[in-house]
């Protein structure tokens, strides 16, 4: 139960709860004051009641006591005319003897003892005075009287009372009336404070509101929201163009770096000056060649060719010539392949190498044909109008299909045995075993 | 002689009379008359010859009303003659029946000398000097002679002067 009560004080909002807070607050002390205000006028009241008949009674009992005493009972009954005269509240008295035989009786309209309130004033002591009468020379009694006072001062009273209350509960409801309505507008202004600063994006820039010329703590809040709206504003403009600024540093930053990571990738299997795979390129690739004509039982057939003389043109033309051959002797070598699967490689300095996969020793020996004529067809060419000597390759070719205890170091080797030959033999030869 | 005596007796009025014997005896007790009681209150009633049987008829009334005194005092009634005005000399309280002025004035002289305190049945002796009477008019009023109780330095109880009237001496 009090979960429940926590959790649906939680949804009502702080002006509902401030409103109900003020209203039974009000109520409450004004149901108190009214109270105690009501209890003291009517105790006050009714002690003054009980003392004003009770001052008549005293006052009157001694002197009809005398007058009885002194057998002057017209002089009592012209006596009690003139208190009744003179005492509009009271309604009744009735004077009588020790035999309770009533020698007097005065009775006003309003004496009515069928009536309710008579009995309650009655059971209050307060409306009914009896005395007994005295003589006030033996001090024996002689008779009574009894007075009834009318209750119409009460009521009187009553009615003032209820007619203060109900001013005073108009009073409250009218100046309660106001403070709701000028609490809800306090709220109505937070509200909409809070409607801005929820709707506010700093990148649209909308916030509507503008400082306040309140000095209250609704003008506090909404100046210092405005000046951080400011803040925020600025601040939100530099990190824009920061991130402009950024954006395109990091595009053109990403693009070197991919161009920079190819380039890498390249320098990495190709060698720089002929744009053919290198020699680190060529052992990976032959590793996998290898390994698959291993596993296929077909033929690898490796080509190891070198440049005769070149030794005389880096001498004869300086290396930027030999840079050119070795360039040209590349080209020859790349468009002798004809096979997607021929590989050509630079193996170091003026040597190449080829792989050809299920390439037979024929095979081999018609592409280093096809280089021999592709060399042959660039000797006219020139570098820098110096026209270049012509340059001629000797081959050595191995051809294998790869066993189980095959290593490709072999191939290579037996390769450059058969180079070798050729080079021995004359150059500008073809050497294939 | 008894012609004049019935003429008189016909001048006083029973019902009155009953009021002087209870009043009487009252005045004496509510007043600083009351100190001077010795054994008994003592009530003096001064009349003409006339008016024996008035005097006589007033102290049995006062005998039946107070048959065991008041307070705890016997009730003394002296039946005096003016020509025996002495007859009062420790009466605390006279009453005046009708009489000449000689007699009249001379009772009167002696009861201030005397300190008592003289009540009349013609309220007319209040201008004499007489202290109390009875007003007869609607209703039955004791009036008082203050001047008259002032000079015997009598003191009446509040409650007396409450009931009853003041008497005003008309200016001659």
């Amino acid at each position: 139960m009090i979960r429940k009560i926590r959790e649906f004080s939680r949804k009502v909002s702080i002006e509902f709860k401030v409103v109900v807070g003020i209203v039974l607050f009000t109520l409450a002390m004004g149901s108190i004051d009214r109270y105690q205000l009501s209890h003291n006028l009517l105790s006050q009241f009714f002690e003054a009641k009980k003392s004003k008949n009770l001052l008549l009674v005293n006052m009157i009992a001694p002197i009809l006591g005398l007058n009885i005493s002194f057998g002057l009972d017209d002089a009592n009954s012209e006596y009690l005319d003139y208190i009744v005269k003179e005492n509009p509240y009271v309604t009744l008295i009735q004077l009588k003897n020790t035999q309770q035989r009533i020698i007097y009786e005065n009775k006003s309209d309003e004496w009515n003892p069928t009536r309710e309130n008579w009995d309650e004033s009655a059971k209050k002591d307060i409306n009914f005075c009896d005395k007994n009468i005295v003589d006030p020379s033996s001090n024996s009694i002689i008779g009574s009287v009894r007075l009834h006072f009318s209750d119409k001062d009460f009521q009187e009273l009553q009615s003032a009372n209820r007619l203060l209350t109900l001013n005073l509960i108009a009073i409250t409801l009218a100046s309660l009336s106001l403070f709701v309505i000028m609490i809800k507008r306090e709220f109505r202004h937070l509200k909409e404070l809070n409607e801005s600063v929820l709707s506010y994006d700093p990148k649209l820039n909308n916030f509507s509101l503008t400082k306040s010329n309140r000095s209250d703590e609704v003008g506090v809040i909404q100046n210092a929201i405005v000046s951080m709206v400011e803040k925020i504003g600025l601040y939100t403009h530099i990190l824009d163009e920061t991130n402009l600024s950024l954006e395109g540093k990091v595009v053109e930053r990403t693009k070197e770096l991919v161009e920079a990571n190819e380039k890498l990738k390249a320098l990495s299997v190709t060698d720089e000056l002929t744009g053919l795979a290198n020699r680190r390129y060529f052992g990976k690739y032959l590793e996998k060649t290898w390994e698959l004509a291993k596993r296929k039982s077909v033929n690898v057939s490796l080509v190891m060719c070198d440049i005769d003389y070149f030794k005389k043109v880096n001498d004869s033309y300086g290396h930027q010539m030999g840079d050119e051959v070795l360039r040209r002797v590349a080209a020859a070598l790349n468009e002798s392949l004809k096979r997607n699967t021929d590989f050509v490689a630079r193996y170091g300095g003026e040597e190449f190498v080829i792989v050809m996969y299920e390439g037979s020793l024929d095979d081999a020996t018609l592409l280093c044909q096809r280089v021999q004529e592709n060399l042959k067809k660039c000797q006219d060419l020139a570098f820098e109008g110096v026209k270049i000597d012509p340059v001629t390759m000797s081959f050595g070719i191995s051809c294998v299909v790869p066993d189980k205890d095959a290593r490709y170091e072999s191939a290579i080797k037996k390769a450059d045995e058969a180079l070798y030959k050729a080079k021995e033999n004359g150059r500008n030869r073809i050497i294939g075993c | 002689m008894l012609n004049s005596a019935l003429l008189n007796a016909a001048n006083y009025n029973e019902d009155i009379l009953n009021i002087y014997s209870k009043m009487l005896p009252r005045f004496v007790v509510m007043s600083s008359q009351k100190d001077k009681i010795d054994a008994s209150i003592e009530i003096c009633a001064l009349y003409d010859r006339l008016d024996e049987r008035v005097a006589r008829s007033l102290g049995d009334k006062i005998k039946s009303d107070y048959p065991n005194g008041l307070l705890k005092y016997p009730i003394k009634f002296v039946l005096s003659d003016y020509s025996n005005v002495e007859a009062c000399k420790n009466a605390q309280l006279a009453f005046m029946l009708n009489s000449d002025d000689e007699h009249i004035e001379r009772a009167l002289l002696y009861l201030r000398e005397n300190g008592a305190l003289a009540m009349s049945y013609d309220i007319g002796l209040l201008e004499k000097g007489a202290d109390v009477s009875l007003f007869i008019g609607r209703t039955v009023t004791p009036y008082l002679n203050m001047k008259s109780i002032s000079e015997k330095k009598i003191l009446l109880d509040n409650l007396l002067l409450r009931v009853s009237k003041i008497y005003v001496e008309a200016k001659k």
